[in-house]
């Protein structure tokens, strides 16, 4: 039984999925509406016919007073769709048992609230892990596939990434982004992509305290986990307050790019449970920014 | 430059894989980063940084090559010069000259550094003892390498006021055998007492011409004849180049009696009397000066107080017996005729019915146990001494004496013969009984006309004397090393003996006190009286530091840190700056 399956695991998503209802209520939804007409139970309006519109939405009955033929609309009872892009590059190795769990988490709570849920791994390419699922029904395949996942590759591109998911999914919907957002080319450009399509966008940065703080001493050989390149460094204070300048400024702009384009954005460490980041969450309302 | 150990070059095999191990060792380890792009945007920005990070590890590979280097040539033991390294004796001089002061420190703590530098320069398998000489040589270690012993010993050497005795050095070259295992270094400032430089001994000269001048004889007497005219005699000599007018003080129970003006002239001057008046005691003479040897500025003399041995006679023809002691009452009252509590007793014929401890006996008759029951007369004597110089016969013919009346006698067993006939027949011996001590004289003094003899009165004098332990004069001053006699003393006397400046008497039991060490006044106190010593440097050879100050060329020894000591320094401070190198790629 793996960490994602486990009772009591499972057993603190229920946890959270309940405070998740306390907090937000009936915004949690498929229950939320939409401007979008289309087939439903609540008459919206009316609309001219046009070839190609459904026979059995033309109201007959305004044809035989009116000989008109209009059809009718009701406003549809949208489910929302969850994306998940869990970053599963060997940079996350260390952070990826979080990620996971930060995953499973808010994956539980969309899939308990009938929305759509699809998860990808990406690192050097994207990768479908969950193929949409919906309902209760769908958990535990979600969670036994966030068991199974792994990281791959050997860089991480965000920006083709993140094409590749806009050329998958026009369908709207909230797209969840859990990394380190180390990413060596950027992340602005892959940011634009993932909102092409008017896709709602969340981030969840997580770090860990080493990459944050430089513990380091002396020579030091440093080999990328990714790329596996080297470079030897003489680590004295200076460099460590430089590095640590930097992994600051990269994360400072990272939360300047998510306001710019009104992306949510929570930043988490490794060593913080992931259920208190979740709640964290859900007490500032949820993913919506 | 030599190598006394060239095979430790090999040494320097070890260097190149001492370099491929510190290539291993400068190696950095290797630490996985996730955000390897931020640290090269650093390093970007640090570009110095790395070029000395490449220049420090060169460096670091010199200094290590370095200090290898340093030490395959310490462990070679280089050495400059032509020390051959065999073992030493470094020999001190510590005679009173040695005391001078040379530029603020005394010759002896110039020596002393001088052993020191040669003991640090020991190159670990070199032996070297410590010993020091003055008037005897005195070990203070036995031949050792340890450096710490060595160093000891050499500050266990204590300046004295002994000077310097030549015969002292001539014991070291009566040691041939040494000669060739062992270098003897005497370290010295050249004055060797008049005595030359022994063969196998080298010279190590310490300290330079010293201004100094000082007592070099004295004596003080009283003038024969009077009761408190005293005549001091006094001999200066001065290494100052030009003469030097000082006072000599003349001092008794630490006042001043006299001030004498005197012109000190350069080298030994002519010795100078002086009279004055004055009690019997203890003086002390003093030259109010301040040179370079203090010791010699003073001397310590003794006018001796009169103590007669106090005789009595216990003869029937007393009228010669009462004028030999009377004579010598007159003269130096060393006799002092009484008629009771006496220390001595003259009898003739019999033992005398005295208390007297110490009686002499002349013309034995009738049976007794000092010489039984005495036999016929001998007919023919040919007398000669037993024990040759002895004190007793001092300035006596005994062969040209006549011995008539002499009987065959039976002398106890334990008999000390003084004078015997050629047939071994005693004629003047010494018996010891329980509570006195006699001397039997086998003669008539009327037969043998003795009474008219200037031998009479002598003979008196040197028995009297001899009995009483007294047959040797106290001199005014004894220099040190110089033995004493002690008045009444003996193998089973015990005196009381006060030092100068000692606190506590000691106790010391025979005839003599020495040798004398300490510059001032001894005290002796046994039963016989209460006796005073004087002690002064009294020296020419000690006071004219200049007169004899070596001009040979100093040994060739190695002295200071060796070479392989500085080199192992140099590895050292070189791997301390490699540590700083090597703590700096480790921690930054």
């Amino acid at each position: 039984m793996g960490m994602l399956t486990d009772p009591a695991f499972i057993s603190r998503l229920e946890s959270l999925y309940l405070v998740a209802r306390k907090v937000l209520g009936g915004q949690l939804q498929a229950d939320r509406r939409t401007v979008r007409k289309g087939s439903g139970i609540t008459f919206a309006d009316y609309a001219e016919y046009a070839p190609g519109d459904d026979h059995r939405s033309i109201d007959w009955r305004v044809y035989g007073r009116l000989e008109q033929l209009l059809i009718k609309m009701f406003e549809v009872e949208q489910d929302m769709t969850l994306y998940v892009l869990l970053d599963a590059s060997p940079s996350m190795a260390a952070k990826f048992d979080t990620a996971r769990q930060l995953a499973a988490a808010l994956g539980y709570i969309a899939l308990n609230n009938m929305d759509r849920l699809i998860v990808h791994t990406m690192a050097d390419d994207l990768r479908l892990l969950v193929e949409p699922s919906y309902g209760r029904a769908a958990v535990l395949p979600f969670l036994e596939a966030l068991e199974t996942a792994g990281t791959f590759g050997h860089d991480t591109r965000f920006d083709t990434c993140a094409r590749n998911f806009a050329l998958r999914h026009r369908r709207r919907g909230m797209v969840l982004v859990i990394s380190d957002f180390f990413f060596p080319s950027g992340f602005e450009q892959g940011l634009q992509r993932l909102s092409y399509h008017g896709h709602d966008l969340f981030c969840l940065q997580i770090q860990s305290l080493e990459e944050q703080r430089c513990d380091l001493k002396g020579d030091v050989e440093l080999e990328c986990v990714e790329t596996g390149a080297t470079q030897q460094v003489t680590v004295t204070a200076r460099e460590a307050a430089a590095y640590e300048q930097a992994v600051h400024d990269w994360n400072a702009s990272l939360r300047t790019a998510c306001a710019r384009r009104g992306i949510g954005l929570v930043h988490t460490t490794s060593d913080v449970p992931f259920d208190h980041v979740v709640q964290s969450i859900l007490r500032r309302g949820g993913l919506l920014t | 430059m030599t190598l006394l150990s060239p095979a430790f070059l090999w040494a320097l095999a070890a260097l190149l894989p001492l370099a491929a191990v510190y290539l291993l060792k400068v190696r950095p380890r290797r630490t996985p980063a996730t955000a390897m792009f931020l640290w090269q945007r650093v390093q970007q920005q640090r570009k110095a940084t790395s070029l000395f990070r490449r220049l420090r590890d060169a460096a670091s590979l010199v200094l290590v090559a370095l200090a290898m280097i340093a030490l395959a040539l310490a462990m070679a033991r280089p050495q400059f010069g032509d020390d051959d390294r065999r073992d030493l004796l470094i020999l001190i001089d510590r005679s009173a000259s040695m005391v001078a002061r040379d530029g603020g420190a005394t010759r002896l703590a110039r020596a002393r550094d001088e052993a020191q530098r040669i003991v640090r320069a020991l190159d670990g398998q070199q032996r070297a003892a410590v010993a020091s000489v003055a008037g005897s040589i005195r070990y203070h270690a036995p031949m050792t390498t340890d450096r710490r012993a060595l160093s000891r010993a050499i500050d266990a050497v204590l300046p004295g006021a002994m000077p310097m005795r030549a015969d002292a050095l001539a014991e070291l070259a009566e040691r041939s055998d040494w000669a060739d295992d062992i270098r003897v270094v005497l370290l010295s400032d050249g004055l060797l007492g008049g005595g030359e430089l022994p063969d196998g001994v080298e010279l190590l000269t310490v300290g330079g011409p010293a201004d100094n001048a000082g007592i070099v004889a004295c004596d003080m007497q009283r003038i024969a004849g009077s009761t408190d005219q005293l005549a001091l005699y006094v001999q200066l000599a001065s290494s100052f180049d030009e003469p030097v007018n000082v006072d000599l003080l003349i001092e008794h129970d630490g006042a001043v009696q006299r001030v004498v003006p005197m012109t000190v002239q350069p080298g030994l001057n002519d010795g100078q009397m002086v009279e004055l008046t004055g009690p019997a005691g203890p003086w002390r003479v003093r030259l109010d000066i301040d040179d370079a040897l203090p010791l010699d500025d003073a001397a310590y003399l003794v006018v001796a107080r009169p103590q007669p041995i106090r005789v009595t006679v216990a003869a029937e023809d007393r009228y010669f017996f009462d004028h030999s002691v009377q004579a010598f009452a007159d003269v130096d009252r060393s006799l002092q005729l009484v008629t009771e509590d006496a220390d001595v007793v003259l009898a003739q014929r019999a033992e005398p019915a005295t208390n007297a401890p110490l009686q002499v006996i002349f013309a034995p008759q009738g049976r007794s146990l000092l010489w039984g029951e005495p036999g016929e007369p001998l007919d023919v004597v040919l007398p000669r001494p037993r024990v040759d110089d002895h004190a007793a016969l001092r300035y006596l013919n005994v062969a040209s004496m006549r011995f008539r009346g002499a009987r065959r006698l039976h002398p106890p067993d334990d008999a000390v013969v003084l004078v015997e006939t050629h047939t071994g027949m005693p004629l003047i011996y010494q018996v010891r009984t329980t509570d006195r001590t006699s001397v039997v004289i086998n003669l008539d003094p009327a037969e043998s006309e003795l009474f008219l003899s200037v031998h009479f009165p002598v003979l008196v004098h040197n028995i009297v004397s001899h009995l009483a332990r007294r047959t040797e004069h106290l001199a005014s001053t004894y220099r040190p090393g110089e033995h004493a006699p002690i008045p009444g003393g003996g193998a089973d006397i015990t005196t009381r003996i006060a030092r100068p400046g000692a606190d506590e008497p000691r106790a010391l039991t025979g005839e003599r006190l020495g040798p004398l060490r300490e510059l001032g006044i001894y005290q002796m106190d046994n039963d016989a009286g209460v006796w005073l010593v004087g002690t002064s440097l009294a020296s020419p050879h000690e006071t004219l530091l200049e007169a004899a100050l070596a001009q040979a060329a100093p040994p060739a020894i190695s002295r200071g840190w060796p070479p392989s000591s500085l080199l192992l320094l140099l590895a050292i401070v070189v791997l301390v700056a490699e540590s700083l190198l090597y703590h700096r790629r480790k921690v930054g």
